[in-house]
């Protein structure tokens, strides 16, 4: 017999097709099991849930002075799965809902709820746009659980704090804050947690619909939260006093406070020589500027300032950009477009047509073009090393796209001094930027001498004797060494 | 009062407050008055301003957690205030008219051949004005960012101009008579004054122990500079030192360079470029500041509107100056500069530091200084 809560159950969730009852007995009393057929773990649903009531129940029947069980003699001696719960009949259709088993008897007031979930899930790999040569290949996966586990796998201690709350009105998405107690600044937790409660949307289907959330200007085209793939980079994050954020569903890893130098920081830096680490850090540096300011600058020099061009560059430039019929400023703008047309096809397009793509683009579209005379060699160069630069800062594709075109359009309207002006309105604007507290160009403006170790120029491990200060952490000290000894 | 900037950071501001158009036309119209004598009299004026520092840092220091206006206010009332405030606003006004003017020429002659004027203005009045609305911490900060940058070019500069100056054949001092150079002095009093700006952060910076020792490195470190500067510049050009208005620019080109790029002009035309800009900023922070005292009096805290509609004016006043005034009555830029402005408001200016000095020594409590209305104290004032 199907119970009345449950019919109204069933009812409530439309009648899917993919909801199951399981009407049992088990001595003198009716159970019916409730769940989502698509969401469970088989195995665990006949051998943790199904044989052993039938079990108690045969058991029952075998004894002459039948045993008046309840709720509780289920929850304790009958059922062998590990996470469950009793809960009220007013939390069935929320438990139900998410993805949870319900075992109802006859008689009693209180269901049980069951997790015995099961999707497909991806395992840990190398994320695609964080590979490394050294360290740890190991990436997060869309599971939250699994995301815990690659966290918790490093901090054997009891110091690390993981609250989790639910967000979207519909999706319920589980959100984990994960922190080290001793280290993280409570102020920012606190802040953090107030931010995250207040947010009242249908859904979260992504970390990325978390960061408007938590930043102070949420229309800033720069992003004032960091992010990872990596739970080798969350771990040291989290070392540094940051708060990893863990969204369901999605593998990348938020975490705050963020501050600019960040993106220049890559996992590898760690797991190499530092002296070679710093040396690279100034070439994606460089490949920062390249990226943004190159084409601008070129723009500039052509329609305003050739006569600070080296002679010997000058005369290189203008042999190449005589016959050019378009102007600087359409010229580059019209290699521009080709670029990011091919970019965009690239990415999309099946992997097999992506060689052909890079054949029509690089031989035909570039070489034709400049033998047709449409396009200057120096041109098709500029924005070559551009778009290449751009890369040596992957985190940070999006916003220098953007500013390359906005530079591009200083450099030909206003000239150098466009650029310039340009270039302390950005920096301008970046130290206007606090989200936490923190100063998102710390620790250079304003300067922390300590910190400046993790910085472009990186320092030795164990010159990094203190946590960024910039973070205002609690537990300053990293490490107690001295060479001497 | 909310701290937004470091005693460090102010000592940045106060470096690059003393470059500038000092490296370009001044040096030119300075030597045209006394010759070489004019590091003598670079040297009495840079003496004066460090005076005049340690009296402004000493006002500073006593009045940690009220503003420039509160101080005024409490000490010598509103209509001292004002007019205080007047004089500061015509003083920065009139650097910022000759930044635009000096700026112009500068980049007219090494980069800009025919851009029209409009279009400097256009880049240096929207960056001033965007460094302004950032606020005071974002300007602290930014001078920050870039203070090692121009630090580091202005000091390889000097080092290789060093290398190759013939300063053995610099003409001998004292060659004008003593009066001449004080008079000369007194009429360039507005290479002086650098540090007035301080004022204007009163209230809003972080001193700590060593504030005053990085403050004093940091302005001896400009002057140091700047000096060196200028013996460079007369020791390489001589007798026709008045002849070359852009000075950084035309050394540069006299140096022998072992370099593959041929020249190294884009280096100071760089250089001056950011050093215009925050220039410009300072001097839009200062003028703003003080028009919003003078148009308010009783709040301390300005309104984001208010503050927004006097950085308007100040810049259409500006462009009414650059464009109608000046044009029209060309005797009127004579008279503001060499009648009014540079002898009078400028040593006029000079001596606020003093006042304000002795009015720190008032105990006097303005009765009225309770009506003031402090509003909006958790936002961060400009």
């Amino acid at each position: 017999m199907v119970f009345k809560e449950v019919e109204k159950l069933k009812n409530q969730l439309n009648n899917s097709m993919d909801l199951a009852v399981k009407e049992m007995t088990c001595g003198n009393k009716n159970i019916n099991i409730i769940y989502i057929k698509s969401m469970i773990n088989e195995d665990l649903f006949v051998n943790g849930i199904l044989n052993p009531i039938v079990d108690y129940g045969s058991k029952q029947s075998k004894i002459s002075s039948r045993k008046n069980f309840t709720i509780d003699t289920l929850l304790n001696e009958v059922l062998k799965a590990i996470d469950i719960k009793k809960v009220e009949k007013s939390q069935a259709l929320k438990e139900l809902a998410s993805n949870k088993v319900l075992l109802f008897l006859s008689g009693e007031n209180e269901i049980l709820s069951i997790d015995i979930v099961k999707y497909p899930i991806r395992l840990p790999a190398e994320p695609p746009t964080s590979a490394v040569i050294k360290g740890p290949r190991e990436g997060f996966v869309e599971d939250i659980k699994t995301n815990i586990t690659l966290i918790r796998k490093r901090f054997t201690s009891e110091k690390i704090t993981i609250k989790e709350i639910k967000i979207g009105k519909y999706s319920q998405t589980k959100i984990a804050i994960c922190y080290l107690k001793e280290i993280a600044n409570k102020n920012i937790v606190k802040q953090l947690e107030t931010k995250l409660s207040q947010i009242n949307i249908d859904g979260i289907i992504d970390s990325y619909y978390l960061i408007s959330f938590l930043q102070n200007k949420p229309s800033s085209i720069f992003k004032q939260v960091g992010s990872s793939e990596k739970p080798d980079v969350i771990s040291a994050k989290m070392l540094e006093g940051r708060i990893a954020i863990l969204v369901d569903n999605t593998p990348i890893v938020l975490t705050v406070p963020f501050i600019y130098i960040e993106d220049l920081q890559n996992s590898n830096d760690y797991y190499s020589l530092s002296n070679y680490a710093a040396y690279v850090r100034v070439i994606r540096l460089l490949g920062l500027f390249f990226a943004v300011l190159v084409p601008g600058t070129y723009i500039s020099l052509r329609l305003y300032h050739y006569n600070i061009v080296p002679i010997n560059f000058l005369i290189t430039i203008a042999n190449a950009t005589v016959p050019i019929p378009l102007t600087p400023f359409l010229e580059i703008v019209f290699i521009l477009v080709l670029f990011e047309i091919l970019y965009e096809v690239s990415l999309r397009l099946p992997r097999y047509l992506g060689l052909a793509t890079s054949v029509v683009g690089a031989l035909i579209l570039g070489d034709t073009g400049v033998k047709a005379g449409l396009i200057s060699p120096p041109g098709v160069m500029v924005i070559a090393i551009s778009i290449i630069a751009v890369y040596t800062i992957p985190d940070q594709v999006d916003q220098i796209n953007l500013l390359r075109a906005v530079f591009i359009i200083l450099g030909s309207a206003l000239g150098i001094f466009g650029v310039i002006a340009g270039v302390i309105f950005v920096i301008a604007y970046l130290n206007s930027l606090e989200n936490f507290g923190v100063a998102y160009l710390a620790p250079y403006s304003p300067r922390i001498v300590d910190d400046l170790k993790d910085g472009v120029l990186k320092r030795n491990i164990l010159a990094m004797k203190k946590r960024p200060k910039s973070l205002q952490n609690k537990n300053k000290v990293r490490m107690k060494y001295d060479k001497n000894n | 009062m909310t701290k937004t900037i470091s005693a460090r950071q102010l000592g940045l501001i106060a470096f690059l407050s003393v470059l500038s158009l000092k490296l370009t036309v001044l040096p030119a119209l300075f030597y045209a008055e006394i010759g070489v004598d004019a590091i003598i009299s670079l040297l009495i004026i840079t003496s004066i301003d460090f005076a005049e520092f340690f009296l402004i840092y000493y006002v500073l220091k006593k009045n940690q957690d009220i503003s420039f206006y509160e101080f005024l206010y409490k000490k010598i009332g509103k209509f001292f205030a004002k007019i205080i405030f007047i004089l500061i606003f015509i003083f920065y006004f009139f650097k910022m008219l000759l930044l635009c003017g000096g700026g112009f020429n500068y980049a007219s002659s090494a980069i800009f051949r025919e851009a029209p004027m409009y279009l400097f203005l256009f880049i240096l009045l929207t960056a001033s004005s965007s460094l302004y609305l950032f606020k005071s911490r974002s300007f602290a900060r930014t001078v920050e960012f870039f203070y090692p940058l121009i630090a580091t070019m202005m000091v390889i500069f000097i080092f290789i101009s060093l290398l190759t100056a013939p300063l053995q054949d610099i003409r001998p001092f004292f060659e004008t008579p003593i009066s001449k150079i004080f008079e000369t002095s007194f009429y360039f009093g507005i290479l002086g004054g650098n540090y007035i700006f301080m004022l204007m952060f009163m209230g809003k910076i972080k001193f700590s122990k060593n504030s005053k020792r990085t403050l004093v490195s940091k302005l001896i470190f400009g002057w140091v500079l700047l000096m060196a500067f200028y013996t460079i510049n007369y020791s390489i050009f001589k007798f026709t030192a008045s002849a070359h208005p852009h000075a950084i620019s035309e050394i540069i080109q006299y140096l022998p360079f072992p370099s593959v790029l041929g020249n190294f002009d884009w280096f100071a035309v760089s250089f001056m470029l950011i050093l215009f800009v925050f220039h410009g900023g300072l001097f839009t922070y200062c003028m703003t500041y003080s028009l919003n005292y003078i148009v308010e009096s009783k709040k301390i805290i300005i309104s984001d509107s208010i503050n927004k509609l006097n950085l308007i004016i100040t810049n259409i006043l500006l462009l009414i100056f650059i464009y109608i005034i000046f044009p029209t009555f060309p005797q009127s830029a004579s008279f503001v500069f060499q009648e009014l402005f540079v002898p009078i408001i400028s040593c006029v200016v000079l001596v606020i530091p003093i006042i304000c000095f002795f009015i720190e020594l008032i105990k006097k409590k303005n009765k009225n200084f309770n009506k003031l209305i402090i509003k909006g104290e958790k936002n961060e004032e400009n």
